[in-house]
C-alpha cells in the first residue's frame, strides 16, 4: 500500500520533501556552524549524520510514495531488486576489499601486535590490527594506518623472531644467530682471539638468561645500514665496536655489524637485538647518530 | 566507539525491547527476534573483553571475536528476513557480490601458490630472487611465501607477487654426468634389470648447484697490475668453504671504477648465505689494505700505551 493516492500527488509530495529536507539540512548545517562550543570534529560528525538521514527519508518516500510501484508484478520487483544490489555491490566492493583482506591477514598470521616490521616503506612497531587496518609507530614517531588490502599486496619485512623451544640454549642460539655471526663475518677479525671468542659466548648466554627471565618468547632483530668511507675504515670499525659495547646496556645485547656491500664507500650492515621493541623505537636514532659521529670525526 | 555512546545505546537498546515486550502487541517470533538481537549486542562487548582477558594469543580472540558474530548475523539477518522478504534477497544478493569479487584476491594467491608448488619452479632452502629480494625460501604456502634474507630477516611475500613478478634462481638444477659401465662390470652385474635401475638412479640424481653472482664496483686506487693476485689469495681461502672455486668477470668500467661479478660457487645455498659477507670483508680489506689500514698500527699502539698506563695507575 502506497502513502499516496496518485502518481501525481506522490511526485508533488516528493519534491517538496526533497527541498524541504535540503533546506532542513542548510538550516541546521548554518546554526551548527554558528555554535561556537562545539567543535569542529563533532561539527562534521553531526552533519553527516543529518544528512544521511535525510537520503534515507528521501529514498523511502521516493520507493513508498508511488502507487504504481506496488502494482509492479512481483517477478519484474525480483530483479530490478537483484539488478540494483548488484549495481550496489559493484560500486561498493572496494570497502569490502578491507575486510576480506582483514580475514586473510588473519589466516596468513605474518606479524602480531607489538612486532617490528617493515611495510611499504614504514619501518615501525604495530601497535593495533583491525579486521580493516594496520597502525604502525615508525621511528619518527609518526602513526601509519595502512589498509589491510594494501598490506595484502605489498611485502612484509618483519624483524621479530617468535622463538621456539627457549629452555634449550643450543637451539635458542641457532634460531637468533645471523647468517654473518656463523660464517663469522665479524670486521675486527685480525684482533678476534679465544678470549674474545668466550666473551661472546657470555654474552649469548647471558641473553638466553634473560629471554627465559621475560618469558616472552619473542626476541627483535632489526638492521640498519650505514655507508664508510675506506680510509682509516679499521680505527672506525675500533670506535664502532667500542659504541655497540656502549649500547649493550641499552638494547640487552650488544649490536653487531658486518660489510655487505661496497662501491665508492663501504655499506656496513648493523644489527641490533632487543627483547622490548619500544627500546629500538626509543634509542636507534641515537645510536645512528653516534655512528655518523665516528664516520665524520676522522 | 566511545564508552559513552556505547551506554547510550544499550540503555536505548533495553528500553525498546523492554517496549517492544510489553506493550507493542506484534507477532511473537519478531517479538523474540527483537529481543534476542538486542541480548546479542549488549552481550558482545564483555564476551570480548573477557575472551581478551583470557586468552593472550590473536588466533584464539579473533576466532571467538568471527564465532560471535557470524551467530549475531544469523539472526539479524532473520529479523531483516521477517520484517522484509525483499529486503532480505536484496541484502542477501548484495554482500555475496560485494564479497565474492574481493575473493578474487585469495583464490588468486591460492592459485599462484599451487601454480609455484606445482611447477617446481624452486624448493624449500634454494637461493633466488624476486620482488628485489634475495634470499632463501623457507616456507612455501598456499596464501604466501618466506623467505630468509642476507641478513636474516623473514619476508613474507603474497603468492600472485611472486608469481607474477620475474624469479632469478641462483639455485639450479643440473643432471650429475656419470660414467658409463666399463663392459666388465656390466657382465659382473649379469642382470638387464639391475642395469636398468642403475640408469633410473643416474637420471633421478638431480644434484643442485648455486651459484650466486655478486656484482661490485671497484675503484680505480686498486692497482690493476696485482688484482688478480689479490683476488686469488681471497679465492684460495674460500675454496675449501664453498667447495667450489670463486670466479670473477669484468663487466663494465667507468671513468674511475669497474664493474666485477664475483661468482660464489657451491652445492649447498646455505654456505654462500652464511659466508658471502665474511668474503666481501676479506675482499676488501685485501683490495683496499693501505686506505683501510691507514694509521691503525699507531693508533694501536697508542691503545696498548694507554692500557699499559691505566694498568700502572690502578696499581699505584
Amino acid at each position: 500500500m502506497a502513502i499516496f493516492r496518485t502518481d501525481l500527488e506522490a511526485l508533488i509530495y516528493v519534491i517538496i520533501i526533497g527541498i524541504g529536507l535540503y533546506l532542513l539540512n542548510r538550516i541546521i548545517s548554518y546554526s551548527i556552524e554558528r555554535i561556537k562550543k562545539i567543535i569542529p570534529a563533532k561539527k562534521n560528525k553531526v552533519n553527516f549524520i543529518i544528512r544521511l538521514i535525510s537520503i534515507i527519508v528521501f529514498i523511502y518516500f521516493l520507493i513508498e510514495g508511488f502507487p504504481s510501484f506496488t502494482a509492479i508484478p512481483a517477478e519484474y520487483t525480483v530483479i530490478i531488486t537483484g539488478a540494483i544490489s548488484t549495481a550496489l555491490a559493484f560500486a561498493t566492493s572496494e570497502i569490502f576489499s578491507n575486510f576480506i583482506s582483514g580475514i586473510l591477514i588473519w589466516i596468513m598470521d605474518p606479524f602480531d601486535i607489538g612486532d617490528l616490521v617493515k611495510i611499504k616503506d614504514h619501518k615501525g612497531v604495530i601497535k593495533s590490527i583491525t579486521l580493516t587496518k594496520v597502525i604502525i609507530e615508525t621511528f619518527d614517531r609518526i602513526i601509519v594506518e595502512i589498509s589491510n588490502s594494501d598490506i595484502l599486496e605489498s611485502t612484509v619485512l618483519n624483524y621479530t623472531i617468535k622463538l621456539k623451544d627457549i629452555e634449550n640454549y643450543y637451539r635458542f642460539k641457532r634460531q637468533i644467530q645471523s647468517p654473518q655471526e656463523i660464517g663469522n663475518a665479524r670486521l675486527n677479525l685480525d684482533a678476534f682471539d679465544g678470549k674474545m671468542g668466550k666473551k661472546q659466548e657470555n654474552e649469548l648466554r647471558a641473553l638466553h638468561k634473560l629471554v627465559l627471565e621475560s618469558k616472552d618468547s619473542v626476541i627483535h632483530a632489526f638492521t640498519f645500514s650505514m655507508r664508510f668511507p675506506y680510509e682509516r675504515f679499521r680505527i672506525k670499525v675500533h670506535k664502532t665496536d667500542k659504541l655497540c659495547d656502549k649500547y649493550k646496556e641499552i638494547f640487552d645485547f650488544k649490536p653487531k655489524f658486518h660489510i655487505f656491500n661496497y662501491d665508492s664507500d663501504i655499506h656496513v650492515k648493523f644489527r641490533i637485538l632487543t627483547l622490548n621493541s619500544d627500546k629500538l623505537l626509543n634509542y636507534q636514532t641515537d645510536f645512528a647518530n653516534d655512528i655518523y659521529k665516528i664516520i665524520r670525526n676522522l | 566507539m566511545k564508552k559513552r555512546y556505547y551506554i547510550l545505546i544499550s540503555i536505548i537498546l533495553v528500553l525498546v525491547a523492554l517496549w517492544v515486550f510489553y506493550f507493542s502487541g506484534w507477532e511473537p517470533i519478531f517479538i523474540n527476534l527483537i529481543l534476542i538481537n538486542v541480548i546479542a549486542y549488549l552481550v558482545r562487548k564483555p564476551l570480548f573483553s573477557l575472551a581478551a582477558y583470557v586468552f593472550k594469543r590473536r588466533f584464539y580472540r579473533a576466532v571467538i571475536s568471527i564465532t560471535v558474530n557470524a551467530v549475531w548475523s544469523v539472526f539479524l539477518l532473520w529479523l531483516i528476513f521477517v520484517i522484509s522478504a525483499e529486503l532480505f534477497i536484496a541484502l542477501i544478493s548484495f554482500m555475496i557480490i560485494a564479497i565474492s569479487l574481493n575473493f578474487r584476491n585469495i583464490i588468486n594467491n591460492i592459485a599462484s601458490g599451487g601454480l609455484l608448488l606445482m611447477s617446481e619452479q624452486f624448493d624449500i632452502g634454494d637461493l633466488i630472487e624476486t620482488n628485489n629480494t634475495q634470499g632463501i625460501v623457507k616456507e612455501i604456502n598456499l596464501n604466501y611465501m618466506k623467505i630468509r634474507e642476507f641478513d636474516g630477516v623473514d619476508l613474507v611475500l603474497p603468492n600472485s607477487n611472486v608469481y607474477s613478478s620475474t624469479i632469478i634462481k641462483f639455485t639450479h638444477g643440473k643432471f650429475k654426468v656419470f660414467k658409463p659401465l666399463e663392459k666388465e662390470e656390466f657382465e659382473k652385474q649379469k642382470y638387464y634389470r639391475r642395469y636398468l635401475k642403475t640408469i633410473n638412479k643416474i637420471i633421478a640424481a638431480k644434484i643442485k648447484t648455486t651459484k650466486y653472482v655478486k656484482q661490485m664496483d671497484i675503484l680505480g686506487s686498486v692497482d690493476p697490475e696485482n688484482f688478480e693476485e689479490h683476488l686469488f689469495k681471497v679465492f684460495d681461502k674460500y675454496e675449501p668453504i664453498f667447495g667450489k672455486r670463486p670466479d670473477y668477470s669484468v663487466d663494465a668500467t667507468s671513468p674511475g671504477r669497474v664493474r666485477i661479478n664475483f661468482y660464489i660457487i657451491s652445492e649447498k645455498p646455505q654456505l654462500v648465505f652464511n659466508y658471502i659477507d665474511a668474503f666481501l670483508r676479506d675482499l676488501v680489506y685485501e683490495l683496499y689494505s693501505d686506505e683501510i689500514f691507514l694509521g691503525w698500527e699507531e693508533y694501536k699502539q697508542e691503545l696498548l700505551h694507554n692500557i699499559d698506563y691505566e694498568k700502572k695507575e690502578g696499581n699505584s
